[in-house]
């Protein structure tokens, strides 16, 4: 049984949901202006992809999406589709288990951008299975790079990006980043930000304009240390992706249940 | 942190507004629309909103050019931050182009209040030529806008915001048939810059009135009779002044709801 409640965080007031998730009004969305955005389409660009009525794909080499880029490894492995099943699942998988092969997919258009006063907000429900410690990974916003995961396993420092990744060997544990012209920065999200297999997580953040960035995982804000404000990349355009390449070993894939960015505009 | 939540009640609907980034929110256009009730309650009312992130022709809206022949420009999504769809016709004085949205979906009818809002541009590829038009209009298409800057349709039932070539001026026309209303120094275009432009259909019985918004500022009101009025299209659309080279609308967002 659902219980409403409302609260207020940083002059913005929220609606949550008691039972349902009490810890939203902590959360990632608790200072995004939602209620005057649904009022108000001047205020915001709002992008929410739910995955119940995503656009028709193409099973091809790469496969073909509206809307979306969908790039392959060196060997043309990895294949992208909705799962059957409840709530809209995107299912990215890497088809393949030669290091460094796998999916980037990327927004065709690069519609957010970081600047003072335009606060964004950033969240992705997702989870990886077969298996969580051997996926490289990328979930959050960038400049458009068909190769953003490297073919080593990194991330490119040559783009702008403000994410969640695991790069090569990291075995499962995320790290938060930030990257502006080529000077990357990064916390790891340890214990907290450790995969588990098969098992949903929530990685989200708040880019504050140009004063301030915080990292949520689960709705619960992580203690950022080398990550601060100045490294916020404000000359590139930035749209939302994912990234899917297996460490080896394993074929990995990674299931996206939802993901939404919105920006004061 | 750029936001600051208020709230606030007129005619007796309760709204959210940013203090910070749109005061003015809560004496405009959408104040008095009941957005929340009908987020929660889909039976209250139909509901269209575009944001441009992504568009694929004949998804919601369907694009014809006039004569047929594509212009040299490319439609579509543009690169850049929000989501901006551009549309283009081709250069010949009086070619045209026009977005139509699938269905027509809107009807002006007693009690039925309605709410449209737009923010557009146009960037004059030649100065004083360019000719466009956005709103709702019954069955929307070729001579939507007359040729040689001749202004909307002379029979139509809908409500619509123009510029014709030879002025830098919006303007703005309600219709229902052969009986328009038109205001013909409403607003001031300017080449490049963005404009928001709305109207609110308030449903009063027998003939309502519809009063133009730019910039969320409310201009003056017209009247419309009720009476035989038919079903509209959402639509937007470009026409050449005989310029050169093809002029080319953008859209940022459109948003349109209406009581059911």
């Amino acid at each position: 049984m659902a219980q409403t409640r409302s609260f207020w965080k940083n002059g913005v007031m929220g609606f949550y949901d008691e039972s349902g998730n009490s810890d939203y009004r902590t959360g990632v969305w608790a200072d995004c202006p939602l209620l005057a955005i649904e009022s108000d389409p001047s205020l915001a660009y709002v992008f929410f992809e739910d995955f119940t009525n995503f656009y028709a794909i193409t099973d091809a080499d790469p496969p073909t999406v509206a809307g979306w880029t969908v790039t392959q490894g060196a060997n043309t492995n990895g294949g992208i589709a909705i799962k059957a099943g409840a709530g809209g699942i995107l299912e990215i998988d890497c088809e393949s288990t030669t290091q460094h092969e796998g999916i980037n997919m990327q927004q065709d258009v690069a519609h957010f951008k970081c600047a003072a006063n335009k606060d964004l907000w950033f969240e992705a429900r997702i989870r990886v299975t077969d298996t969580f410690d051997d996926i490289q990974l990328f979930c959050g916003i960038s400049t458009l790079d068909t190769t953003l995961m490297k073919n080593d396993g990194d991330l490119d420092t040559g783009s702008d990006y403000v994410g969640f990744g695991i790069e090569t060997g990291l075995n499962g544990v995320t790290s938060f980043y930030v990257c502006k012209d080529a000077a990357e920065l990064s916390d790891s999200m340890g214990a907290t930000g450790t995969l588990e297999e098969t098992t949903w997580i929530r990685l989200g953040f708040h880019i504050d304009g140009t004063t301030g960035i915080h990292a949520f995982i689960n709705g619960v804000e992580q203690t950022l240390t080398n990550v601060v404000y100045t490294g916020i990349p404000t000359t590139d355009a930035l749209s939302v992706g994912f990234a899917n390449q297996t460490d080896g070993t394993a074929d990995t894939l990674l299931d996206v249940d939802w993901v939404r960015c919105v920006q004061l505009r | 942190m750029a936001s600051k939540l208020g709230s606030y009640w007129k005619n007796g609907t309760m709204n959210f507004y940013d203090h910070k980034g749109h005061p003015a929110f809560r004496f405009g256009l959408w104040a008095n629309c009941p957005i929340h009730a009908i987020k929660c309650d889909p039976s209250l009312a139909h509901v269209f909103f575009h944001d441009f992130f992504e568009h694929t022709d004949g998804d919601a809206f369907t694009k014809a050019v006039y004569p047929a022949g594509a212009p040299a420009g490319t439609t579509g999504i543009e690169a850049g931050i929000g989501g901006w769809y551009k549309t283009y016709a081709d250069a010949d004085d009086n070619d045209e182009a026009y977005e139509v949205s699938t269905g027509e979906s809107w009807l002006f009818a007693d009690g039925k209040k309605l709410w449209f809002e737009c923010s557009l541009k146009l960037s004059e590829g030649a100065t004083n030529k360019a000719n466009w038009i956005i709103g709702l209009m019954q069955e929307a298409g070729e001579n939507a806008l007359l040729d040689n800057g001749g202004g909307p349709a002379g029979t139509y039932d809908g409500a619509v915001f123009y510029k014709v070539d030879g002025t830098m001026s919006t303007m703005f026309e309600s219709s229902n048939d052969t009986t328009q209303a038109t205001a013909t120094t409403m607003g001031t275009f300017v080449s490049g810059t963005a404009q928001r432009l709305g109207f609110y259909y308030d449903g009063t019985a027998t003939t309502s009135t519809i009063t133009p918004y730019i910039d969320g500022v409310a201009k003056t009101a017209q009247t419309i009779a009720n009476s035989g009025l038919l079903e509209m299209e959402l639509f937007f659309g470009v026409k050449a002044g005989g310029g050169v080279p093809e002029e080319a609308l953008e859209i940022d967002w459109i948003k349109c709801v209406q009581l059911r």
